[in-house]
């Protein structure tokens, strides 16, 4: 099993098929934190795709110094702001679906229990679409990532305490949000 | 609490991301300041709610997708999105740029060239006759020619248009025969490795010599669809391209797939087989090892005190001065791409081809050539549509061809053609047979293209278009022919190659008996003859359309068609002049 280094040195040799092993190891992750960003699943999957693209055509450039993924991740969400920038936003049907979250899956739960827990699922996803994007990308990366903070900030060009502000400034407008859910959850 | 502590400490508290000083100061909040604690709870809450968020999975696997726009971007310099599925219908040629290779050599060793395993064999097999080119050694194959030469490249390039012009017709039933026989010998189906061993690869000086299994006789390489037909063997359309040196270099078959935008690269039938850059080493790799299999064979065969001294004399022939004959310098001459088309996109890339370049489609089959039968799992030719259309599209070849040959050799005042019994290499040909005059000349050569052409009318009209055509999966050949180039470069130039004309150009767009016509010739002061015209004609928009393709931009083209039986559709027509207005020619 090649480790990532070696997969990249063997990509800049000529073999694609190791960049294809850096795709399959990462097009999940990377497009769940994008979906999470955009709540959109068309956009996402494009995001990720051009990003693993721009990631194969400069990965000359690539100089190691931080861990490939968060290079990658760096690439996806620059692309995913510029996209951003040149699109005016549009709610769908399909994605107003997909805010609620994946099709129920049967867990064996009481039917009542899937209703509430999928009712706070798209409670949390509706409190999540209210953050600004700058707030999303930085609670995602750190709460389904489980980033640190520096990496975080590599990833957005940020300094590790604006990371931190805009985390706490992104928890605390969702707590404010689901304070209720939460209080009921916390006691 | 916000007297005590900033909130965000809390916060970062809970990521574990404070110094110890922080620490310490928040974790003493905590124990006298009850909400501190009660934010801390729901921060945490907060955070258990967000990995309760189920995880969302791309709707597909897209490693091959996004590694083909990969490749895509590497090559045109652009990063377009990927045309997308194999069926897709692309807008006609798009404008593409691609980087001069010199320009940026860096790029270049992201270029890959994808085969399946079959492909690559086939190449293994064919450059078992290392000073031939592969498409010279189909044919010779299939005639085996009494006087098929291991000296290399024809110094006359008109012989190589000869050698295409050259009747065939009376070679195709031998061909036949001799490909049905050998097929049902099947004693060499033993595959690569077995070929490897069977028929030297000619790095050895002794091995020249040796009786070797004639891997290029019929059973081998025999081409003939029908032949095949009458066969339960699947076969698999391989598609030879000789093109210069420097147009190989310039990926200009590529640049032609890339404006069809024909996805090319990876086996379809197999997405997790070979990667184009495993394929292309593959290729490399075959080529070495029957380099090396060669010098095993040579060893047990000579005599000791021989030994040592063949073995140079094969490495220096394989190393040395003579690096032209070499199996590597073959590989690296040659280029296989495995594409997906439509029998409609495979006639447009054959006849955009064909105008420039010696174009053969041929069938072959797999068990002849060694290949495994996992290699693929489509019989795509037991379609009776798929075959009619592959008939169609070689005829359109061999027309093109013959028709290219014709406009080379014109100018240069050179004999028309050899005799007809010449037995030298044929274009493939399937179709019907056509008589012919003994008589070489360029006339002949025209009355022969118009009688192609005529069959050709006749097999479309049989065909069955409307009919459903599955993909026809296509192993392209690409071969670098530096020994023809400057022929090819004088070739390359038909009638109609990116050229001005005075007085513009002539698009006629008729109906008869219900079927579409289109002609293209140069403008004139005078009315033409509608024989002039039908001399010309060409049924399919796609055909037109790649005549069209071959006129400078800038170029006025007229729309003309009234006087010759019914006119065209005002549709077709506004098809024509939108099309000639994308590729920037000017229509009055």
């Amino acid at each position: 099993m090649r480790d990532d280094a070696q997969l990249i040195t063997d990509t800049l040799a000529g073999d694609t098929e190791a960049f294809g092993q850096l795709v399959n190891k990462y097009q999940s992750r990377l497009f769940n934190t994008l979906f999470q960003v955009t709540r959109n699943r068309e956009e996402a999957e494009d995001v990720m795709q051009e990003a693993f693209v721009q990631a194969f055509v400069k990965l000359d450039s690539f100089q190691g110094n931080s861990a490939f993924y968060t290079w990658l991740y760096r690439i996806a969400f620059n692309l995913s702001i510029s996209r951003k920038r040149k699109k005016k936003p549009q709610t769908s049907v399909d994605q107003q679906r997909e805010v609620s979250g994946s099709e129920p899956i049967d867990t064996g739960e009481l039917p009542t229990d899937r209703l509430l827990r999928e009712e706070r699922a798209a409670q949390l996803h509706q409190a999540m679409m209210c953050l600004q994007d700058e707030h999303r990308a930085v609670l995602t990366l750190r709460e389904m990532e489980g980033f640190c903070y520096e990496t975080i900030g590599e990833i957005l060009d940020l300094p590790a305490g604006t990371v931190r502000s805009r985390l706490h400034r992104a928890r605390m407008q969702l707590h404010n949000q689901l304070k209720a859910i939460l209080h009921e959850n916390s006691s | 609490m916000s007297h005590q502590i900033p909130e965000e400490l809390i916060s970062a508290y809970l990521d574990g991301e404070l110094t110890s000083d922080e620490q310490q100061l928040v974790e003493e909040a905590l124990r006298t300041d009850p909400q501190a604690q009660q934010l801390l709870d729901e921060l945490q809450s907060l955070h258990d709610h967000l990995q309760s968020i189920p995880r969302s999975e791309p709707s597909q696997d897209y490693t091959q997708q996004i590694l083909h726009r990969a490749e895509r971007t590497i090559l045109t310099g652009t990063s377009e999105p990927d045309p997308g599925p194999v069926t897709a219908q692309s807008p006609a040629n798009p404008t593409v740029t691609l980087p001069a290779a010199q320009d940026s050599p860096g790029n270049w060793k992201h270029i890959i060239w994808a085969s399946t395993a079959l492909a690559a064999t086939l190449l293994l097999a064919l450059l078992l006759q290392p000073n031939k080119p592969i498409s010279r050694q189909l044919t010779d194959a299939t005639h085996e020619l009494p006087k098929a030469s291991s000296s290399g490249e024809q110094a006359d390039p008109a012989a190589d248009d000869d050698e295409n012009i050259a009747p065939m017709e009376n070679q195709l039933e031998q061909l036949e025969s001799e490909v049905s026989a050998g097929f049902d010998e099947g004693d060499d189906l033993a595959g690569a490795g077995a070929m490897s061993k069977k028929a030297a690869p000619g790095a050895a000086t002794q091995l020249k010599n040796r009786p070797t299994t004639p891997f290029g006789n019929a059973k081998a390489e025999g081409i003939a669809i029908e032949s095949a037909a009458d066969s339960n063997s699947p076969e698999d359309l391989f598609l030879f391209v000789s093109l210069p040196q420097k147009e190989f270099d310039q990926q200009t078959v590529v640049r032609t797939l890339l404006q069809q935008e024909v996805p090319f690269g990876y086996d379809p039938a197999n997405r997790n087989g070979l990667s184009a850059a495993n394929a292309y080493r593959f290729n490399q790799a075959m080529a070495d090892e029957a380099t090396e299999l060669a010098l095993i064979e040579e060893e047990k065969a000579a005599p000791a005190a021989d030994r040592k001294r063949n073995q140079e004399t094969a490495k220096d022939d394989a190393e040395g001065d003579g690096t032209q004959n070499t199996l590597a310098q073959q590989a690296a001459n040659t280029r296989v791409v495995t594409i997906e088309a439509s029998p409609e996109e495979l006639e447009e890339l054959v006849v955009n081809l064909s105008n420039q370049y010696q174009v053969n489609l041929g069938v072959e089959k797999y068990a002849a050539s060694g290949f495994s039968q996992q290699a693929t799992t489509r019989r795509q030719l037991d379609s009776p549509v798929n075959r009619a259309a592959v008939e169609r599209i070689q005829a359109l070849a061999t027309q093109n061809n013959l028709q290219r040959a014709s406009a080379a050799r014109a100018p240069a005042g050179k004999p028309a053609a050899k005799p007809a019994d010449t037995g030298d290499a044929k274009p493939l040909k399937t179709l019907p047979e056509t008589t012919q005059s003994p008589e070489p000349s360029a006339k002949r050569d025209k009355e022969r293209a118009d009688q192609n052409s005529q069959t050709l009318d006749d097999s479309l009209a049989d065909s069955p278009r409307q009919q459903r055509t599955e993909t026809l999966r296509v192993v392209v050949v690409i071969e670098a022919n530096a020994a023809t180039a400057s022929a090819l470069a004088t070739r390359k130039a038909p009638s109609l190659a990116k050229k001005k004309s005075q007085k513009g150009w002539e698009l006629y767009a008729w109906q008869e008996d219900e079927v579409t016509y289109f002609a293209l010739l140069p403008g004139t002061n005078r009315l033409k003859t509608a024989q002039e015209i039908k001399d010309l004609a060409v049924k399919d928009i796609r055909a037109i359309r790649a005549q069209l393709d071959q006129l400078q931009k800038g170029e006025s083209v007229s729309l003309h068609g009234r006087r010759l039986n019914t006119k065209a559709s005002a549709t077709l027509t506004k098809q024509l002049t939108e099309y000639c207005k994308k590729i920037g020619l000017k229509t009055p």
